[in-house]
């Protein structure tokens, strides 16, 4: 140990390592020589003495103007060097860079959200439809029930005798006293008025008429109540909604049940 | 920085001048070396060296990149200095604290010689040992004698500093 710092100290690599004339292999050599041996940094620090003496000896009277340069340097590299060199990072390539980024960014958003907005609703519309199909599925299975209603062999289909009023009026009423349902099936009705609606009545006996079923639609078949003793059902003209009382000038037809 | 180029600022400014051997180039090169030290502050480690010895390593080396810039010769540096250099009593120079004669009183010429061109005026040692004609192991053996010199001068000076206080004082108190 004691020779490896004789070493170092008789090497003269102290000295030149303070005036910086040491490879950079010889500089780690030191400098680890130094971390090894803390009694070198004493020996190092009265050869930088001894130096620094030496120099100041022969020192220049450093100019006041190159002093003025550099405080003026310092001053303008730290006053505008945050903005320019923000502008610098800022500007040409980077700056396309980071608007290119921002944009893409941007349309890659927009897209998302533009295509959230349409899966959302897409899937409103699937929703709809599903109902929608629902609902015509369920018509479809009602239909499918009535016209399977109507292939009973215990059904009665029975036109309607027309009225002179609407001579043209073809419905077929099928009732089926066994299931107790009576379903008419539409060939030609006269047309209604906006503020109008068809009325089925019951007929029974002395009795009054009995309101039944209120309806527009025409268009295929039509489940209509049933109601057991009648001897008769009547369709009639009235206003929107029906009436507990039918007009009977709006008379279009009877089904005779009992004859 | 106006603290660290007042307190380092000649000294450095001496060393500069000797390597680039021109007034100009060495206000360009002393404005450079203060902007390098003031940029590079962070890495400046107290425990490898002082202030001072860091300060003149990046002094030298821009000096000599300087001097390598402007296609400087070698030859170039035995030319004659720019008169400043030499005359210490122009009034460009600074007044020095330190006797220069005394401090190299015992220094013989050939220590004086490996010492002013490898320290004050930028020379490698290989270079040291070309221009002087001496081995390179020369070179470093006599550079370590000089500054041994130096030391042992600054170490009598000092003693002799003590000694003259302690004599004041002693005047002062039979007074």
């Amino acid at each position: 140990m004691l020779e490896s710092l004789k070493h170092i100290r008789d090497s003269g690599l102290l000295e030149l390592y303070v005036i910086g004339e040491l490879s950079p292999g010889d500089v780690a050599t030191v400098e680890a020589a130094i971390e090894l041996y803390p009694e070198l940094k004493t020996d190092l620090n009265l050869i930088e003495k001894a130096l620094h003496t030496y120099a100041e000896a022969h020192s220049i009277k450093a100019p006041q103007s190159v002093l003025n340069k550099v405080l003026s340097k310092i001053e303008s590299d730290k006053s505008p060097k945050v903005p320019a060199k923000s502008e610098g990072e800022f500007s040409g390539v980077n700056k396309l860079l980071v608007f290119t980024l921002l944009a893409t960014f941007g349309t890659l958003l927009f897209q998302l959200y533009d295509k959230s907005k349409l899966t959302e609703k897409h899937a409103e519309e699937v929703v709809e439809s599903k109902d929608e199909c629902s609902e015509e599925k369920q018509l479809l299975l009602d239909k499918l029930s009535l016209y399977k209603e109507l292939e009973k062999l215990d059904n009665r289909s029975i036109n309607v005798s027309a009225t002179e009023k609407y001579p043209q009026t073809q419905i077929i009423l099928n009732t089926n006293e066994v299931t107790q349902r009576n379903i008419l099936q539409f060939k030609f009705l006269p047309p209604l008025e906006s503020n109008q609606s068809y009325q089925l009545w019951s007929l029974k006996g002395d009795s009054d008429p009995i309101p039944l079923n209120v309806f527009e639609d025409i268009s295929e078949l039509l489940e209509v109540d049933f109601i057991d003793g009648t001897n008769a059902y009547a369709i009639t003209i009235e206003p929107k909604g029906g009436l507990e009382s039918p007009t009977l000038e709006n008379l279009i037809g009877v089904f005779s049940i009992a004859g | 920085m106006s603290a660290l180029y007042e307190k380092y600022g000649s000294a450095i400014y001496g060393v500069i001048t000797r390597i680039v051997k021109n007034r100009y180039t060495a206000e360009e090169v002393l404005q450079q070396t203060m902007l390098k030290a003031w940029n590079k502050m962070g890495d400046y480690d107290a425990s490898k060296s002082s202030i001072y010895t860091w300060l003149n390593v990046i002094a030298r080396s821009t000096s000599i990149d300087a001097v390598r810039l402007k296609r400087y010769k070698v030859e170039q540096k035995t030319d004659t200095l720019d008169p400043i250099i030499h005359d210490s009593r122009t009034s460009n120079i600074n007044v020095s604290r330190i006797d220069i004669d005394r401090l190299t009183a015992n220094l013989e010429p050939k220590y004086k010689d490996v010492l002013d061109k490898l320290y004050l005026e930028g020379y490698s040692q290989s270079e040291v040992a070309k221009l002087l004609d001496i081995p390179l192991g020369t070179v470093k053996t006599r550079i370590k004698f000089a500054i041994g010199i130096l030391r042992k001068e600054l170490e009598n000076e000092k003693s002799l500093f003590l000694g003259m206080l302690l004599l004041i004082v002693l005047i002062l108190l039979v007074c």
